[in-house]
């Protein structure tokens, strides 16, 4: 019998139809937006691509690179954030009692149900001045007050003369909070694959030759699960440092990111050659930071095997 | 082998134990759940320097005792005291004990001679002292010059040695090894057996190991535990547990038996007589009277084989059934014209043509000192 492997009828059945998915709806724009970056706006919808660099000079501009930078600020620290929080979160469920892990790790997905257009307004209704923590925070304020004025400090205005509401929306702190709110499942599912991977013994063995729970986590856990650590940082990071709703919805007036530019530039501005160049230079830089983990991965297995 | 001279461990050889033992079990439980037990009353004391064999079927709970021992599990009840101190609530990382783990466990990210100075390093040894401690402990194990390389390129034997030196450069009172010989192949499961033996009477050190093949106990330990689900059925040293097994389980577990069930017709002045059905009457020394149900049983090495009705106070007829042929011995299998079967083995001491045909008879007879009466 013929394997699927030998035979050419079936392999082009199977091949054709992603191969030419990729080439048609992803590789043929992605060139032509390539092209774009090279180009010209002519009127309304005209663009002449002449080769010209017009559009990356622009893009080195400071106001842009100030953007492009705090886009890879914000991206870093809700990378490192995720990175905080989702260790602990990943170990407590590898750690879990086996009929808890399905349930937990569902739990992890569940946001992914839902539109993130949705989860940015939910959280937006937390938030905001007339929002659930605020409600929370002035049922606590006037009881406080009520009870102060029980014991007959009420005069004092120890809590303040009226409750003054948290703002917590329309600023940097905000977006952050947003994006590590909607990274965070990035980061936790390869840690729990990597953490769930590790073999219990070599805790077992740190443990047993006189290491503390710190000692083994920073010299036995964390070495062995670098691999998933790497990939979450990635998969965290990337997307994080391409986002443009959470800054746009949850974002004041200087918060931001080079993504909320791109999309200006194509939508507002109609600037699509200048849109274009931003967006290659992100992906880029996107390019390089795997090229470089790639590099330093392999500088690794290969010192290993020295 | 001087003891010593290699300055890890700090124990007394074996017959210098001191009064009090280095590990003392009493009344110890293990519950994972609902249902039986995983270690159930377990009694037992381990005198220092011992060479110590947990020994039992797959699933018995050797595993889960050792780790009473190291720290990893909690007895549901029943204490544990090592070195005269109960270690109860004690982690693992405070106990006198460490642990050479079945897969071995050696850190694959660290070098050989990092792996052994782990466990230094982390209780603060400074590093002039941790580099000579590493030094000896690979010495010891004969891994010097290897202490540069990684764990994936070790053998499997190599391995388990930089586990051992991981485990020995603490200077454990007690090192507890979990199937320490399962991971390796035959030849050199056998060549590590007295290794072992000889590395403990080098470090001088209590040993206690888990194993489920009877050879390794037998061969290796000073004294041996064996284990049925999850209880302790009898605890002796190597030639007693095989010439004096206290249970069919134990006599059945040890070595080969041949196990007949019999009665007790009369008991007094040091002898039993037994009747088994399909062998007839049997007059056997023995101090304890019993009554009652009993099994009778005689290893097959015991069992001798003539074809001349033998001068011998009792003797039965059988065929060989069939034979098979081991090199240094041969095994054959008998049956009478009652239907009852049984083994013996013969040693092959003479060089000359085997002479066994099947179907031929033969007459059968043993010492009846060498009948084994197990009552439980
Ligand atoms: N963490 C655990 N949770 C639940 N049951 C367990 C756990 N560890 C062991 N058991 C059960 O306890 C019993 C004894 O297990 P243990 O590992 O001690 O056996 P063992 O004698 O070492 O067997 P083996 O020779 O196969 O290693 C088994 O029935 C096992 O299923
Ligand atoms: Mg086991």
């Amino acid at each position: 019998m013929e394997g699927w492997r030998t035979n050419r009828r079936v392999f082009w059945t199977f091949f054709t139809p992603p191969t030419a998915w990729l080439v048609l709806f992803f590789l043929a724009p992605l060139a032509l937006v390539w092209g774009f970056s090279f180009g010209e706006k002519r009127g309304l919808v005209e663009i002449a691509i002449n080769g010209t660099l017009e559009n990356y000079v622009r893009a080195l501009d400071p106001l842009y690179l100030r953007i492009f930078a705090k886009s890879f600020w914000f991206a870093a620290l809700t990378t490192l954030i995720c990175l905080a929080v989702g260790f602990p979160v990943a170990i407590a469920i590898t750690f879990a009692p086996s009929r808890w892990k399905p349930i937990l790790l569902l739990l992890t997905i569940l946001p992914f149900w839902t539109n993130l257009l949705i989860r940015t307004y939910a959280l937006i209704a937390v938030l905001r001045t007339r929002g659930y923590v605020n409600f929370t925070a002035e049922w606590v304020w006037e009881k406080t007050n009520a009870a102060l004025g029980w014991v007959g400090l009420g005069d004092l205005q120890l809590v303040g003369e009226r409750f003054e509401p948290f703002q917590m929306l329309y600023n940097n702190t905000a977006v952050v909070f947003g994006l590590v709110y909607v990274h965070l499942p990035f980061m936790v599912l390869p840690l729990y694959a990597a953490l769930d991977r590790l073999d219990r013994s070599y805790l077992e063995a740190s443990l047993d030759l006189g290491a503390g729970q710190i000692r083994t986590f920073a010299s036995v856990v964390v070495p062995l699960a670098l691999p998933g650590i790497v990939s979450g940082v990635i998969i965290t990071f990337i997307p994080a440092l391409g986002s443009f709703l959470t800054p746009d919805l949850l974002g004041g007036t200087d918060s931001q990111m080079i993504a909320n530019v791109i999309e200006r530039q194509f939508k507002s501005a109609n600037d699509w050659p200048f849109g274009a160049a931003l967006s290659f230079i992100l992906m880029y830089v996107t390019f390089f930071a795997l090229a470089l983990r790639a590099v330093t991965s392999r500088g690794r297995s290969a010192m290993e095997a020295a | 082998m001087t003891r010593g001279r290699h300055g890890i461990g700090n124990g007394t050889d074996r017959g210098a134990a001191s009064a009090q033992p280095i590990i003392e079990i009493r009344g110890v439980t293990k519950r994972f759940g609902a249902g039986e037990p995983a270690v159930d009353s377990v009694d037992l004391e381990i005198p220092e320097g011992e060479l110590f064999a947990l020994l039992g079927p797959s699933g018995c709970g050797k595993t889960t005792l050792l780790r009473m021992l190291a720290g990893f599990e909690t007895p549901t009840a029943g204490a544990i005291r090592i070195d005269g101190s109960d270690v109860a609530g004690m982690p693992p990382n405070r106990r006198p004990v460490n642990m050479v783990f079945q897969s071995y466990a050696v850190f694959p990210h660290m070098s050989v001679s990092d792996n052994v100075a782990y466990g230094l390093r982390v209780t603060g040894v400074p590093a002039a002292e941790r580099r000579e401690r590493v030094r000896e402990a690979l010495g010891l194990v004969r891994l010097d010059g290897l202490g540069a390389r990684k764990p994936d390129q070790l053998s499997g034997g190599q391995r388990q040695r930089v586990a051992l030196a991981r485990a020995l450069v603490k200077r454990p009172r007690v090192l507890l090894l979990d199937e320490p010989l399962s991971a390796l192949d035959a030849k050199l499961r056998e060549a590590m057996r007295l290794e072992l033996v000889n590395l403990r009477i080098a470090v001088g050190i209590t040993f206690v190991f888990v194993t489920h093949d009877q050879d390794e106990a037998l061969s290796m330990a000073d004294r041996i535990a064996v284990m049925e689900r999850g209880r302790v059925r009898q605890v002796a040293e190597p030639a007693t547990l095989y010439e004096y097994p206290n249970c069919r389980f134990v006599a059945d577990f040890i070595g080969k038996v041949n196990l007949f069930e019999g009665t007790v017709r009369a008991a007094g002045s040091g002898e039993l007589t037994l009747e088994v059905p399909g062998l007839g009457a049997l007059r056997i020394p023995h101090a304890e009277p019993v009554r009652g149900a009993v099994g009778v049983a005689v290893r097959p090495e015991k069992v001798r084989l003539s074809h001349t009705r033998p001068d011998a106070q009792f003797s039965f007829e059988a065929t060989v059934e069939d034979f098979a042929y081991y090199g240094s011995e041969t095994h054959l299998f008998l049956v009478t014209d009652k239907g009852l079967r049984l083994a013996a083995t013969v040693p092959n001491s003479d060089r000359g043509p085997i002479r066994i045909e099947r179907g031929a008879p033969r007459f059968v007879s043993w010492r009846p000192g060498d009948t084994l009466v197990l009552t439980e």
